[in-house]
């Protein structure tokens, strides 16, 4: 097991050798450290033109995705579409995330982008990753008629999941990735069957589906902003999590505000939604309550002081209860 | 430190409002009543037959609720000049992968092992389905949330937004 302060020693080693090494065959040393490929993979992720075509496989769901992805010099762009069943897609740059939802009557969504009121520090996330997970750097493997070394990381505690990574050995990018329970099962999975570097990606490519008239334009986003720290406490993080981001959202189906909490351990993330309560809102439904999970996602939710708070993440259930369970409003 | 058999109770779920703000005060303080609490919990779920299980034949139960399911959601998509609650709703509902895989309700009153693999999932999924399907679409604005800011702030890459994508065939 490594400790820490080696941790970080190669860390920065491997941050030089990112920067200021042409080509990665330069840093053969670091190439066995699984630090390396994570850094890699985090900065390949987002500075890289690239397209390709992967599944996602949940359970025994399966559906085939294409991405477009633009590293572009004025913010990230991408545009995801499935190919099979109903073309649904996804377009987002640095401003605005475009949901074109085709199939009875086409929708679509544009809501302002999450991604522009936050930075990652992704080499501080690292360091926090390893204390949660250990680390390994496995064998290569071929995927998508590439190279790709196996990165393991087994959660240190019954709090996240763990993760399989198989990683591009030229580019860095993340071609295979797997979800995984305590019992080893795969609860979600995504794998590259073909990718291609781009070098600029042409306008076009990332232009959403052109659709008929008969359309629903449906946007969000205007009433979304940061809100300062509220009274509401939560006392039993798992150890790693830290508060991302803390929002205000108003939610359309309730026409009401809701806060929205994040919380991440670098790799997990765990949401906590606190709203006033309702026994029914318009629809007549009653809320979700209680926990619950399926595939990746668990949930959990329960009412403090007329407030329902709504946790949710790709995490065991026992983490979105013990979260969902030590949140409190007033002082301590 | 937290005592084994509060710890205990707290996974059953066994304890009232003031015990369990005690419990989890102490859960706070104390990381190893915190990991001993999660195994308690993973040893709950395996006694009520709620071991994750990835081959749990989720989507046969999601595919016997989308037949039970009622048009509602997706009618008023059709029609111009609806009320926005409605057609946010149809979009939660109809568009996004969390609306079809959205989490499947074990709430406490509901003790039935209905992921157990001993189960037919037949047996266990035309008696639920329905209200499941309408309790779970519920969540469909968390969901989305959530994964948008978790896209925003992992390093993950796609799948947040595969999440979103991505739907159910059947």
């Amino acid at each position: 097991m490594m400790s820490a302060k080696s941790i970080g020693l190669n860390r920065a080693a491997c941050l030089a050798a990112m920067l200021l090494v042409p080509g990665w065959a330069a840093a053969d040393e670091q190439l066995e450290n699984p630090l390396v490929w994570l850094e890699r993979m985090a900065h390949a992720s987002r500075t890289l033109d690239y397209q390709g075509t992967f599944v996602y496989e949940r359970g025994d769901q399966i559906q085939t995705l294409r991405v477009v992805h633009d590293a572009g010099e004025s913010g990230e762009r991408e545009r995801l579409i499935t190919l099979d069943g109903p073309a649904r897609e996804v377009v987002r740059d640095a401003r605005r995330v475009t949901c074109v939802l085709p199939g009875d009557g086409s929708v679509v969504i544009e809501k302002g982008a999450a991604a522009g009121g936050l930075s990652l520090a992704i080499p501080a996330e690292l360091d926090g990753i390893s204390d949660h997970y250990g680390i390994v750097a496995g064998g290569v493997a071929r995927i998508a008629d590439r190279e790709a070394r196996h990165v393991s990381l087994r959660p240190r505690d019954v709090f996240r999941y763990g993760h399989e990574f198989w990683v591009d050995m030229e580019h860095g990018l993340l071609l295979k990735s797997e979800l995984v329970d305590a019992s080893g099962g795969v609860l979600e999975r995504v794998m590259f069957t073909s990718l291609q570097l781009l070098d600029g990606v042409p306008d076009q490519l990332l232009q959403p589906m052109a659709l008929d008239d008969n359309v629903t334009r449906y946007r969000e986003g205007a009433r979304m902003t940061a809100v300062e720290p509220a009274d509401w406490h939560i006392d039993a993080l798992p150890a790693g999590f830290h508060l991302a981001s803390r929002r205000r959202h108003h939610i359309p189906t309730t026409e009401r505000d809701m806060e929205h909490l994040l919380f991440t351990d670098g790799l997990a993330s765990v949401s906590v939604f606190i709203e006033s309560h309702a026994e029914a809102d318009e629809t007549g439904e009653g809320p979700f309550l209680g926990s619950g999970r399926s595939g990746p996602v668990s949930a959990f939710a329960r009412v403090i002081n007329g407030h329902r708070v709504t946790v949710v993440g790709e995490v065991p259930l026992a983490t979105v209860e013990l979260v969902g369970a030590s949140v409190s409003r007033g002082t301590q | 430190m937290v005592e084994n058999e509060r710890l205990s109770a707290l996974v059953d779920e066994e304890v009232d409002d003031s015990e369990l703000r005690r419990a989890i005060a102490d859960l706070s303080a104390d990381p190893e009543a915190r990991a001993r609490w999660g195994r308690y919990h993973l040893i709950g779920s395996a006694m009520r037959g709620q071991v994750p299980n990835p081959r749990m034949d989720l989507s046969r139960r999601v595919a016997q609720a989308l037949e039970t399911e009622t048009p509602a959601p997706v009618v008023p998509l059709r029609r111009p000049g609806l009320s926005r609650p409605a057609i946010g709703l149809a979009v939660a509902a109809s568009v996004t992968a969390v609306a079809i895989l959205t989490v499947q309700t074990l709430g406490p009153g509901d003790e039935a092992p209905v992921v157990a693999s001993s189960v037919p999932a037949a047996a266990t999924g035309r008696e639920t389905a329905e209200p499941r399907q309408d309790r779970d679409r519920r969540l469909n604005p968390y969901l989305i949330n959530h994964n948008e800011y978790a896209a925003a702030s992992g390093m993950q890459g796609v799948l947040p937004y595969v999440r979103v994508v991505s739907h159910d065939e059947r």
